[in-house]
């Protein structure tokens, strides 16, 4: 049975095979053991602390096989994406230059660095083995985490966002990068993407362009590449996208990847989930697909399950009736509380 | 003989045929009628001290007084930027480190000011091509200088003086196709009329306000940057002469250079000095020295290029130029050489080796 849920100390040599496999794009998941340790660390602590509200936590969640304790993936929340230090993006702001006396009315793309973001929580650090694409199974580790969120809503902010990797070759060449970030770096993409994800954010203050960037100056490769996810993100960004997040309105700083933010109760997966009391038997399956997780937080299980057939149509079903095996995934029993919500077809 | 003195109404036909030579890059001197009749009522007013700070503005013609002919025009304007703003890119730099990456970066910067308001400004200089020999562009260049020197307490501290920026045998500027044009959708020559005739407000509604890295323009854009037309490095190198220098403000359409200096430290007026007349048809000058003369009356202002001789106390004059520059024995001459003198000695150096 494939489980997603908090990660363990126990899984730091696994974590750290995942980060590996990753490659460079995942920058919130870098080849740093010390870092990967700490991000452990705060994950346990926060989930055994009393929240009231966002602050300095961060969730840390791996996808396991339980009958062999494989690792298949890992995703994770920041409470505040900009707790101690800000968070930069870039806002793509139109300055509309217009002359009746001359009849030019030009509508000029700027893009402003900015802090806006830093109250949101964030997404981030996701990574799922290539083989489990095109099974339901990155929706559990991805969604999973918008289903937590709906669950422990004072620990989140009411607005999220999440940063996709922009373009990139397979030589780590980042058109983007070439014609912005260098000339005020120096260093290759890869190797900013890699402090972005192990130092603190101070070189990003000392060494960005703080005045807007006049985006027809750019050079046209820069241009085309914003906004534009890389095509290993895909799945990620059209998941996000389908529950309802938007983009076009911020890229990131360094490759121009789309960030994508929501507020909260807009998504699909905050409207749509239910909270349904647990029933055990051996219920008669629908052919729809839902996501399933318990109310905890250090024991924090979801899973993906079909529903059972009582539960289509999903209005006014206050229990679900799980299969002694699911149960026991979950760490429930009968009475317990649990939330779920019906997956979109994929 | 040639003469500069003040404009009047009558010179205006003269100066709407001269403005019709000028081509492309001579802004203050528009093709239109209307203007150039309302810029000689300017003048005029401020000769008469009728006019508003804001409004002064001087305007000479040179004058070939055997053909009768106006062949040359030069102007001051008292202070600029006083009813409009007045616009220039300052060339900054701003430097990005991080001691913990070991990156240390210089970027250029284009900040979008203001910085030269209120300073006095020569502009309008244009020269008939028929009569680009004898000094004559010296002539009416610097015969400004020497009004100045007379008359500086009608001058802000500061002047400028803004060069045709780059622009190839096609009239394309680099600098406006790589950053104006993406802003104004207009050819650089449009947007330089529209200024010429003072419609200039389109300026702060389509110009990109936020400072701009120079890195991110056409290298070619970059390399104008504080760069002269060719056919202005001559101009170029008689003001630098005379004690002008760049420092860094730039034009915003062509980013060509604004040259500037304290009107007290001007060659012109820390070296010119007044003498009294005499009248003397037989003074031979002793040197080869050309000198630039004026008589320094404001309304009837006369200069001109003599060699002439003085003794001890007193400047020597034939009585012709007394008579050119409308001055009689116990007048006063202001008195400067044309040149300064390593220009002189760099003249003579050249001549010799020959």
């Amino acid at each position: 049975m494939i489980i997603m849920r908090p990660a363990a100390m126990a899984d730091l040599a696994q974590i750290e095979r995942l980060a590996e496999a990753s490659g460079p794009m995942v920058c919130t998941l870098p080849v740093h053991r010390r870092n990967l340790l700490e991000k452990v660390e705060r994950s346990l602590s926060a989930l055994q602390s009393d929240v009231m509200m966002p602050g300095e936590e961060s969730y840390f969640f791996v996808l396991e096989e339980t009958t062999t304790g494989q690792l298949l993936g890992t995703s994770a929340i920041v409470a505040q994406a900009g707790y101690l230090e800000p968070f930069y993006a870039y806002r793509n702001e139109v300055i509309v230059h217009s002359s009746r006396a001359l009849k030019v009315h030009n509508r000029i793309h700027a893009l402003m660095l900015t802090h806006a973001l830093s109250d949101h929580s964030q997404l981030c650090s996701f990574f799922i083995t290539q083989a489990l694409r095109h099974t339901h199974l990155p929706q559990l580790l991805s969604l999973g985490r918008l289903l937590f969120i709906a669950q422990h809503p004072e620990r989140f902010s009411q607005e999220l966002l999440a940063v996709l990797p922009g373009i990139a070759d397979k030589t780590g060449r980042c058109p983007f990068w070439e014609h912005v970030g260098r000339k005020f770096f120096g260093i290759d993409y890869n190797q900013v993407e890699y402090y972005n994800g192990t130092r603190n954010k101070t070189f990003i203050a000392e060494l960005m362009p703080h005045h807007p960037l006049y985006v027809p100056l750019l050079a046209e490769e820069a241009q085309a590449a914003m906004g534009q996810v890389h095509p290993d993100a895909e799945l990620q960004f059209d998941m996000l996208m389908g529950d309802g997040f938007e983009a076009d309105n911020f890229v990131e700083i360094f490759d121009a990847g789309p960030i994508v933010t929501a507020r909260r109760n807009t998504l699909y997966s905050w409207q749509q989930s239910k909270v349904a009391i647990v029933d055990i038997g051996m219920p008669e399956m629908s052919d729809q697909q839902g996501l399933i997780i318990n109310d905890q937080l250090a024991d924090f299980r979801a899973i993906v399950a079909a529903i059972p057939s009582v539960n289509i149509p999903t209005a006014n079903s206050t229990s679900l009736c799980l299969k002694p095996e699911q149960a026991a995934a979950l760490k429930v029993e009968k009475g317990s509380r649990i939330h779920w919500l019906p997956l979109p077809e994929h | 003989m040639m003469i500069i003195r003040p404009v009047q109404l009558e010179d205006l036909a003269a100066i709407s045929a001269l403005a019709a030579k000028t081509g492309v890059g001579v802004t203050s001197l528009p093709s239109n009628d209307e203007r150039l009749a309302a810029r000689i009522e300017r003048v005029l007013k401020t000769w008469r001290d009728e006019a508003t700070q804001a409004e002064q503005g001087y305007l000479f013609v040179l004058e070939d007084t055997e053909q009768n002919k106006v062949v040359g025009i030069s102007a001051i304007e008292v202070a600029v930027g006083r009813t409009e703003p007045w616009y220039n890119y300052r060339v900054g730099t701003l430097v990005h480190a991080s001691k913990e990456l070991n990156v240390y970066t210089q970027m250029p910067t284009l900040f979008l000011s203001n910085d030269h308001t209120g300073y006095s400004e020569l502009c309008t200089l244009f020269l008939d091509p028929e009569y680009r020999h004898s000094k004559n562009g010296q002539l009416l260049s610097k015969a400004r200088f020497l009004f100045m020197a007379a008359f500086q307490e009608r001058f802000a501290d500061k002047l400028i003086a803004e060069m045709r920026g780059f622009s190839d045998e096609a009239g394309r500027s680099p600098f406006w196709e790589s950053l104006g044009r993406h802003f104004f959708s207009i050819d650089f020559s449009e947007a330089d009329y529209l200024t010429g005739i003072g419609q200039k407000s389109f300026i702060a509604e389509l110009m990109p306000k936020h400072p701009l890295y120079v890195d991110f323009l056409s290298p070619e854009a970059r390399e104008s940057i504080g760069q002269v037309h060719p056919h202005t490095a001559p101009a170029r190198a008689i003001l630098e002469s005379e004690g002008m220098k760049y420092e860094g403000y730039v034009d915003i359409f062509d980013a060509g250079p604004t040259l500037e200096a304290y009107v007290s430290e001007l060659r012109a007026v820390k070296q010119s000095r007044v003498w009294p007349v005499v009248i003397d048809d037989q003074a031979t000058s002793t040197s080869n020295t050309t000198y630039l003369l004026a008589n320094d009356k404001f309304r009837d202002y006369r200069a001109l290029l003599a060699q002439v001789s003085f003794t001890d106390t007193a400047i020597c004059l034939p009585s012709v130029i007394a008579a050119a520059l409308a001055v009689d024995a116990g007048d006063t001459i202001r008195a400067v050489t044309l040149f300064s003198e390593a220009q002189f000695v760099k003249a003579s150096a050249v001549k010799e080796s020959r």
